[in-house]
């Protein structure tokens, strides 16, 4: 059964430096588990803010957002980010000074889990790694990874503490069009195999194709 | 608390990628450990130095001390005496007073009736005599670990010769004449002993030569003698000193030609600087062979003597005491090595001095061991400051103490003939040097002679005990004693605090440290405050990293807390680096010290003012202290880039990428 994981209700954030904009004005979406949408609209659009904000990274100026039928708060948010969402960035965001397997293992590391050799944690995380085939990169540092086999471990990073929700951010915007596609065919793949929701910010048609449905953000309002 | 000790400790590991921050966080550590170093080690230092100058402060006076008030001097039990004829109609001091068959010695009945202004009994409710001074002494043996003893104070004048030999059998006379506190030495005082030097040579030989002939047999039966010198360059090579094979080497002493004379030094290497000698006061030398042959010394040359300060071991020819005249006639059986020849025989003492000998038994009669010596012939022993070594005086040196004694007719002059028996170091008590201790009963004599009480001079009670620090319980719970006995108005207690001569120089100290406490926390604060800058450095530098932390869920607190553990930690190393160095350094002071006056060339620490040594013992209290500040200020540096880092948006940090 397909049941709602992230409900946003009037979301709307205004900006007032340097000077007042409504960037978001009374959005409203659902995510339902398995479910894939794609959200696009053009540069400056807030797209990535509104993602900030379902990922409970930024808040909205109104309007509310659930989480897995728990409404978000300033106290809960970091734990509901932490056990619910995994984010994939565009520019990947790991941590140039862990190995492959030790930002996989982050998220795990501060739900204050054991991530030693041996654990189930650690087990999870090759696991993961396997699967976006980084078998042979497991121990390597982060920094030394090419720009695809970095945003594959942002992926299993993002499935380390098995969220319902997947919020990728143009997850391929810095890479070129033969591995985007791989890319994108692995988040999707990822997303449908787990069962997990999946919020895409993207410019590109060929991903946002790929998802359920697909929205518009313009002016503030999103569309179908 | 996993996942926030895992990221600073990889924080904390130096990177040459941030080698900035390496930089300052080593500097940072180093800073705070060579404070914590310094500071430990001064309080350590300045913590002995303290403990060492109260043990000699309140070695001449008991840490408590009872003292009669002027009620009790002014009261029916003080007074009474004075009427008694049992009383022998004198005053009496605390220790007659202690020792006295009847606390009321007066007898309505015999002596005169008392005058319509003489002070009332103080009684007990049943009518008995209160009795302040068995009453208090009992009260202070009550209290547990209190030893008391009574003490007598007494001024006289103390007047020195010093008779001194010269090398032609003559002498010159000098004298020293000094007004001083006479005062009993307290058996409860068990550190005084501590404080009497040991005799020097100088000390013996002097004794020695100011005895009389029939002394002397008693004063080498009390001494253990180890060694003795030649005193001048005049010291015949005696015949019974020849070899049976060997050969020496001199300073021939050249005159016409011919050798007059023959030094001997006692090494080949003292040679030359002898015959330097010998050139520079205008003679011709030149450098002699002696060569013995079967016990026999060539004959050419006239005559050998030894250098100044050949040194032999010694013992006493039993024989040659009966036939001396004089000191100067003792002969010593004598062996030693001079220019790697073994020499053995007999040498006269007239050309030698002792160097090196012990207080045979624990009661000489010639000096303090023990207990102040009292001689029929030379008269009281008297110990006297260190100080009057530096005017010459040596052990054995005689005279009289002297004071006025009121006569029925007039006030006389009265002598007691006296020899100094010891000398004690006054340590930092300002009149240390004043005080001289003899025989109780030469101080009861002196105290005795005074027509009229006299306040101003001591007379009291010492309490001894065995941990100095306990003298304020002590006093306190004393004062109560004594008030739940109504003696309180009698008696005035002090600790060592109340001291007039204590108070400045705990004081100095006490303010030394208390400055140097804040000099080290303020040194401390800014080391600390390389720690904000170093982690508000980290914390820029980690911005993105923060930003990812928070996208994956970790709270505000996780990241403050990373950035304060890396402060704290910084201040644990700093802690421990430098109290490891100053435990080090305390248990090698001595080797310090030795560094410090061989690159200074003189002394850096005077003896008198900081002690033989200085201390060695690592004061606790201080490293508590020291290690407490800088764990807390080392937090509250940790705690500035913690607040900053907390306050980072990651929305922003995330897309400034």
């Amino acid at each position: 059964m397909m049941t709602t994981i992230l409900a946003a209700k009037k979301l709307h954030k205004s900006f007032l430096r340097p000077k007042k904009i409504d960037i978001l004005d009374e959005v409203s979406l659902k995510l339902k588990t398995g479910e894939s949408i794609a959200i696009m609209g053009a540069s400056g659009e807030g797209k990535t803010t509104l993602l900030q904000i379902l990922g409970t990274l930024d808040n909205a100026t109104s309007g509310s957002l659930e989480i897995v039928g728990q409404r978000v708060t300033g106290k809960n948010a970091p734990n509901l980010r932490n056990q619910h969402i995994g984010f994939v960035f565009q520019s990947c965001n790991l941590l140039a000074d862990y190995t492959a397997l030790h930002n996989v293992l982050m998220p795990a590391l501060i739900a204050g889990e054991d991530i030693s050799k041996g654990s189930k944690s650690y087990f999870r995380a090759l696991e993961l790694l396997k699967h976006v085939g980084l078998e042979d990169r497991i121990h390597f540092p982060s920094k030394l990874l090419s720009g695809g086999e970095k945003q594959r471990v942002s992926i299993a990073r993002a499935l380390c503490n098995d969220p319902q929700i997947i919020l990728a951010d143009e997850p391929s915007g810095n890479l070129d069009h033969s591995t985007s596609t791989h890319i994108h065919a692995l988040l999707l793949q990822c997303a449908q195999q787990f069962n997990k929701g999946l919020i895409v910010v993207t410019h590109d048609q060929e991903l946002a194709s790929l998802c359920q449905s697909t929205m518009i953000l313009k002016e503030g309002n999103l569309t179908t | 608390m996993r996942f926030v000790l895992s990221v600073a400790s990889k924080y904390l590991i130096p990177k040459w990628r941030q080698l900035s921050v390496s930089i300052i966080s080593l500097v940072s550590i180093l800073v705070i450990s060579l404070v914590v170093w310094l500071t430990i080690v001064f309080l350590s230092i300045t913590e002995g130095i303290q403990q060492n100058w109260l043990k000699q402060l309140v070695s001449l006076n008991a840490p408590v001390r009872m003292t009669p008030t002027e009620a009790y001097y002014s009261s029916y039990y003080y007074k009474i005496d004075s009427v008694s004829s049992d009383a022998g109609y004198t005053t009496k001091s605390i220790g007659e007073k202690l020792f006295a068959s009847q606390s009321d010695p007066y007898d309505p009945n015999f002596d005169a009736e008392l005058p319509s202004d003489f002070p009332l009994a103080d009684c007990y409710p049943d009518g008995s005599l209160k009795d302040p001074v068995k009453a208090g002494f009992t009260a202070a043996q009550k209290i547990g670990g209190v030893r008391p003893k009574e003490f007598e104070v007494a001024l006289g004048n103390m007047r020195l010769n010093l008779i001194r030999h010269t090398p032609n059998r003559g002498y010159e006379e000098s004298c020293i004449s000094q007004v001083s506190y006479f005062t009993n030495i307290d058996e409860e005082n068990h550190s005084f002993s501590e404080m009497v030097q040991p005799p020097e040579p100088e000390d013996l030989n002097n004794f020695m030569s100011l005895l009389p002939m029939q002394d002397l047999p008693d004063f080498f039966n009390h001494i253990d003698l180890k060694g003795v010198k030649t005193k001048d360059e005049s010291c015949p090579f005696s015949s019974t000193l020849h070899p049976y094979n060997g050969n020496l080497k001199g300073c021939g002493i050249v005159n016409n030609g011919e050798i007059l004379r023959v030094i001997i030094p006692q090494k080949t290497s003292e040679l030359q600087p002898l015959c330097d000698r010998y050139k520079e006061m205008g003679y011709h030398v030149v450098e002699s062979n002696l060569h013995f042959d079967g016990g026999v010394l060539d004959s050419e040359y006239p005559y050998v003597t030894f250098d100044k300060g050949v040194e032999f071991k010694a013992t006493l020819i039993d024989a040659s005491m009966d036939q001396a005249l004089s000191y100067h006639d003792l002969l010593f059986q004598v062996e030693g090595e001079v220019q790697g020849v073994f020499l053995s025989g007999n040498l006269p003492m007239n050309h030698l001095q002792i160097i090196d000998a012990d207080i045979a038994d624990d009661s000489p009669f010639w000096a303090y061991k023990s207990q102040v010596p009292v001689d029929s012939i030379l008269g009281d022993g008297i110990i006297i400051s260190q100080n009057y070594r530096k005017n010459g005086i040596r052990l054995g040196d005689r005279g009289y103490l002297s004071y006025f004694a009121a006569t029925p007719t007039s006030t006389q002059e009265q002598r007691l003939p006296i020899f100094v028996a010891g000398f004690y170091d006054p340590g930092l008590v300002s009149f240390g040097h004043k005080f001289a201790f003899v025989d109780p009963k030469v101080t009861t004599s002196l105290r005795g002679s005074l027509s009229a009480p006299d306040q101003t001079l001591g007379n009291g009670v010492n309490l001894w005990i065995a941990d100095v620090n306990d003298a304020h319980k002590v006093k306190q719970e004393l004062v109560s004693q004594l008030d739940k006995l109504g003696l309180g108005k009698y008696w005035e207690v002090e600790s060592y605090h109340d001291y007039d001569f204590v108070q400045p120089i705990l004081q100095q100290l006490s303010s030394d440290k208390t400055l140097f406490s804040l000099v080290a926390f303020l040194i401390l604060l800014v080391a600390c405050s390389n720690i904000i800058s170093m982690l508000i450095l980290l914390v820029n530098d980690k911005k993105k990293e923060i930003g990812i932390m928070r996208a994956m869920g970790a709270t505000s607190k996780n990241i403050a807390s990373i950035f304060g553990i890396c402060g704290f930690i910084m201040g644990i190393i700093s802690c421990l680096l430098g109290t490891v160095l100053a435990i080090f350094t305390v248990h090698h002071i001595e080797f310090l010290v030795s560094m410090l006056n061989f690159f200074k060339g003189h002394e850096m620490f005077q003896t008198a003012f900081f002690g033989a040594k200085l201390p060695s013992t690592v004061s606790w209290a201080s490293v508590i202290f020291v290690l407490a500040t800088t764990l807390v200020l080392s937090i509250i540096a940790g705690l500035v880039p913690a607040l900053k880092a907390a306050r980072l948006n990651p929305t922003e940090t995330l897309r400034g990428e």
